[in-house]
């Protein structure tokens, strides 16, 4: 389980008594701990992920322009095809998995 | 079919749209104000998300005031203010087509204000699409708006001002810096000389404190220098960097490596042009910077009627300045809806009407200081992905030119550059570089690719949402078909 | 560009029909000139979903067709093109009781012409196709729909003709024709907008929805009416469905490339006309486009759309192509305005040619012929 609280600035610490929300969600089947309402892409990295894709020629990809004009970030979210994780907010029990290009012909 | 009709509708709620519905809105008219984020105050005033969030972003009190303020102005019922919904296609007369995933409808106005902001001015190099690699907007959003820690180390590179912002923001929260490489390589007696010109000298102070916090900080400010690689395999694991030298060329013999896993580039903005092009305005190409910016006249009104544009989104200028266009552009908007001028409206124009004078002054200043010579294709080898979208490298491009394909739509057609998801926003600007006319910059641009709706991607299953009466199969006579 | 003084063949619109006539006159050893007054491809070639399907065709096209897509299948073996060739069938639905009656009407038709296509029963249509939504009351499906990509192929046959010899020159629109009648060949003088003039045997008018402007140039008239199509091209998606699929109303058609993006033509129109020179999207009849695909194909809904633009079609008002030799000259032709011209090109172009390079051995296509328009 990747706790996603370490690499925050400024988030009450978890244990104590007005820390914000944390909900738990899956990627690529592991689980990780989020702050609802934070962009899945602000979750993945701060969870140390930093790929999110993988590109026409299999390069890997991630992150890059953090307002929704690259598409660099997107991600499946329960089963829906390209979610740009910059711009989606996190939910609890989300289902997030990595894009898959298709092949360059 | 229904269009809401609406006095004024302003595209955009950052500094600029916020302050135009602002204005407009105090003058009686009834506005729109449409924004794809969730939240309010587009870029500068990006902002951690309500839900419980205490973190000490480095917002000074001025800026967390100003922001209520416009936040305070907008909320009245003349303004309906609509985040998350894509304006996706703007048409004469005056009329968006817009879409939220709930709603999809069309709004007719007398009058918009393009307030659509700015994004990243891209220059490729190798091994830019690494994980790791990040714009300044992206750090922005992820330390402001989110208040995530970029993995460490970081090295900050690229060319203007933003990136000692970006550094200096980076330090405020504590996080390890371990260059900022910049590749201006005048000397500092010119950041005096601008301040001669500049009568309002905040900014400019603002600059100076960025610099004092990063010396303090022992951060290494490398002058003169620029990233001419990224390196790591499945992600960021080092930067190389070499001087410039006095022909804007890279110094390769001398590049030293910095260890990084994280690298913003920042090579300053440019408008998001793409829904003034559908609207068809005038725009001006700028050959100091690249990009182009939309003409206006004093009252901030493009050339198509009706049409206004302020901020970032028709000429860089920084927050400053879309505070003061918005602000005109909203009250100008709203007289062309036909709302009557009141006194403090009057009284705010021929305020913002000087300011706006002098900030674009110390714009001019400001470019004149950050002014290189550098050759950013210099930077290009042949493996270098020149579209992200569709994996495009430098030596497909050659070799489809070394086929006869020279032209950009040839070498679109040919190899799909500009035909991803980003709409060309990452690579066309790169495109038109590598394949323009040496003598006319509007022949570059008119043998680009059109830009054509939706302005934006947009969600096939948003568009659904339309009121709209089924047609008569086959032949509705209000449907013209292809006849078979 | 300098263009030639002298050409065997100039041909004026550089689109599918212009170049379908080039490649096979080039291959015979003539010189070809194709003039385009912008860049080539750009018109009805350019605002193209690419679609090769024989079941939308009208009964006096049909054989025509099938053997148009073999020459689509080919053109990399007999030219070295490579157009983004694909076969994988076609299946075209019905969603209305009044087009299941349609299709069923049509199908045995092309029967009857020797088409290989069959209704499919339910079972059937929902097993190969289990991607099309409930609101699809049947389909019928034929193994030889095909398509090329049209962006692709525009490239590719501008590319193929250039290295037979051919010179293609965008930015040289024609400005005038005149026929040097006491010329012993019987020539053409052709100038263009850049002040250019080429002395032609054989002028090939395959200029679209501008073929009734070129023939003016000959005193001759040629009734047409523009569409104005709008097509739209979704995100890159993993494969989503596996045939080509059309309408049977003729107000859609749908295919998924091989990089996964999704091409949709659209029935209903967008905006403008030829002399304004404006086309453009128009949002309600888009929106329309949008519903059919998505009621056809449901999972379409959940893909981003990257783009939508529109382009002018001409079409000869009984909707068959005009084919032939053009007001009356033995060596004026025309090749423009067919319904679907793009899938029939290939044998189109191939049928003129032999009319070009054999007159008196070829066989005539009096049906295609723009003297038909000459009693009204």
């Amino acid at each position: 389980m990747n706790n996603s609280s370490d690499n925050r600035i400024g988030r009450s610490p978890p244990d104590s008594e007005k820390s914000d929300e944390r909900v738990s969600f899956q990627f690529n089947g592991q689980e990780i701990i989020g702050y609802a309402g934070e962009s899945v892409a602000a979750a993945l990295i701060a969870a140390g992920i930093l790929t999110n894709r993988t590109s026409p020629t299999g390069m890997p990809r991630g992150y890059y322009c953090g307002m929704g004009v690259c598409w660099e970030c997107i991600v499946r979210i329960n089963g829906k095809h390209t979610q740009r994780a910059c711009m989606q907010l996190l939910e609890s029990g989300m289902i997030v998995e990595t894009v898959e290009s298709a092949k360059k012909p | 079919m229904t269009i809401e009709e609406v006095d004024v509708a302003v595209i955009g709620a950052g500094a600029a749209g916020l302050s135009a519905a602002g204005e407009a809105a105090k003058l009686g008219a009834r506005v729109a104000l449409v924004d794809d984020n969730h939240y309010p105050g587009g870029q500068y005033f990006r902002q951690p998300s309500p839900q419980n969030y205490k973190h000490q972003n480095s917002t000074s009190s001025k800026d967390t005031e100003r922001f209520s303020a416009l936040l305070a102005d907008i909320d009245t019922t003349l303004v309906d203010y609509r985040p998350g919904a894509t304006v996706w296609d703007i048409n004469a007369p005056l009329t968006l087509g817009l879409a939220d995933g709930k709603r999809s409808c069309r709004i007719r106005a007398s009058a918009i204000v393009i307030a659509a902001g700015a994004r990243d001015y891209v220059v490729p190099f190798p091994g830019w699409t690494l994980p790791g690699v990040i714009t300044a907007g992206g750090l922005q959003n992820l330390i402001k708006g989110m208040g995530v820690v970029p993995a460490t180390p970081v090295v900050v590179a690229g060319s203007g001002p933003l990136i000692l912002v970006a550094a200096a923001n980076l330090v405020s929260a504590g996080i390890d810096v371990a260059a900022v490489v910049e590749a201006t390589n005048r000397p500092w007696g010119i950041v005096r000389e601008a301040g001669k010109l500049i009568r309002d000298r905040s900014n400019l102070q603002l600059a100076i404190k960025y610099l004092r916090r990063l010396h303090k900080a022992n951060i290494p400010v490398l002058r003169g220098y620029g990233v001419i690689a990224a390196n790591g395999s499945v992600c960021l694991k080092s930067v190389d960097i070499a001087p410039i030298n006095r022909d804007g060329k890279f110094e390769r013999s001398k590049t030293r490596q910095i260890t990084a896993k994280t690298m913003v580039i920042g090579m300053g903005l440019t408008p998001s042009l793409e829904l003034a092009r559908l609207i068809g305005v005038d725009e001006i190409s700028l050959p100091l910077r690249g990009g182009s910016n939309i003409v206006t006249d004093e009252k901030l009104m493009t050339s198509v009627q009706g049409v206004f544009a302020a901020g970032d989104g028709a000429s860089i200028g920084g927050v400053e300045l879309s505070l003061v266009e918005g602000r005109i552009a909203g009250i100008h908007a709203a007289i062309h809806a036909g709302m009557s001028v009141s006194k403090q409206a009057e009284s705010t124009l021929s305020r913002d009407l000087s300011k706006h004078k002098s900030l674009c002054k110390f714009r001019t200043g400001l470019e004149q200081i950050f002014r290189n010579n550098v050759d950013w294709t210099d930077l290009l080898t042949p493996e270098t992905i020149i579209c992200r979208c569709e994996d495009v490298t430098l030596d497909e491009l050659n070799q489809c030119k070394a086929k006869g394909w020279t032209s950009p739509l040839q070498l679109k057609a040919a190899t799909r550059i500009g035909m991803g998801r980003c709409q060309g926003r990452n690579c066309l600007g790169t495109l038109a570089a590598l394949t323009a006319n040496p003598t006319s910059d509007a022949e570059t641009y008119r043998a680009m690719p059109r830009t054509r709706q939706p302005a934006r991607p947009i969600l096939l299953s948003d568009l659904l949402h339309e009121k709209l009466a089924d047609p008569e199969l086959p032949n509705d006579p209000h449907l013209p078909r292809r006849r078979d | 560009m300098n263009l030639p003084k002298v050409a065997d063949i100039v041909i004026i619109g550089a689109g599918v029909s212009g170049l379908s006539v080039a490649l096979p006159t080039a291959k015979a050893g003539c010189s070809v000139v194709i003039l385009d007054k912008g860049e080539p491809w750009s018109d009805a070639s350019g605002a193209n979903a690419g679609t090769l399907s024989i079941q939308v065709k009208r009964r006096e096209v049909l054989s025509l067709i099938h053997e148009s897509i073999q020459r689509w299948q080919q053109m990399s073996e007999d030219y070295g093109i490579d157009v983004g060739f694909g076969q994988p069938g076609g299946i075209r639905v019905a969603t209305t009781d009044a087009e299941l009656i349609q299709l069923e009407q049509s199908v045995r038709d092309q029967q009857i012409e020797g088409i290989d296509v069959h209704m499919l029963d339910d079972e059937t249509l929902r097993t190969m196709a289990p991607w099309l939504g409930p609101q699809v009351k049947a389909g019928s499906f034929c193994r030889w729909d095909s398509y090329s990509n049209p962006l692709q192929a525009g490239n590719a046959m501008v590319a193929g003709a250039r290295t037979m010899g051919v010179v293609v020159a965008g930015g040289n629109a024609v400005t005038a024709i005149d026929h040097e009648k006491n010329s012993a060949c019987g020539r053409f003088r052709v100038r263009t907008s850049t002040g250019q003039i080429i002395h032609a045997r054989h002028i090939v008018n395959t200029a679209g929805a501008w073929a009734g402007e070129i023939a003016s140039m000959l005193d001759t008239r040629l009734p047409m009416e523009v569409d104005v199509n709008m097509l739209t091209v979704t995100e890159s998606a993993p494969p989503l469905f596996d045939r080509v699929v059309t309408h049977a109303g003729g107000i859609l058609s749908i295919k998924q490339f091989p990089n996964g993006t999704c091409l949709i033509g659209g029935g209903w129109q967008g905006s403008g006309s030829v002399k304004s020179g404006i086309k453009q999207i128009d949002y309600e009849r888009f929106i329309h486009n949008m519903r059919v695909a998505a009621s056809v194909i449901p999972t379409l809904g959940n893909l981003h759309i990257i783009r939508t633009w529109a382009g002018f079609e001409a079409v000869a008002p009984d909707a068959l192509p005009i084919m032939g030799q053009l007001g009356g000259y033995d060596q004026a032709w025309v090749l423009a305005c067919a319904r679907g011209g793009y899938s029939l090109a290939p044998a189109l172009g191939a049928r003129l040619a032999e009319m070009i390079l054999s007159p008196s051995t070829c066989e005539p296509c009096p049906q295609y012929s723009p003297q038909r328009f000459c009693h009204e």
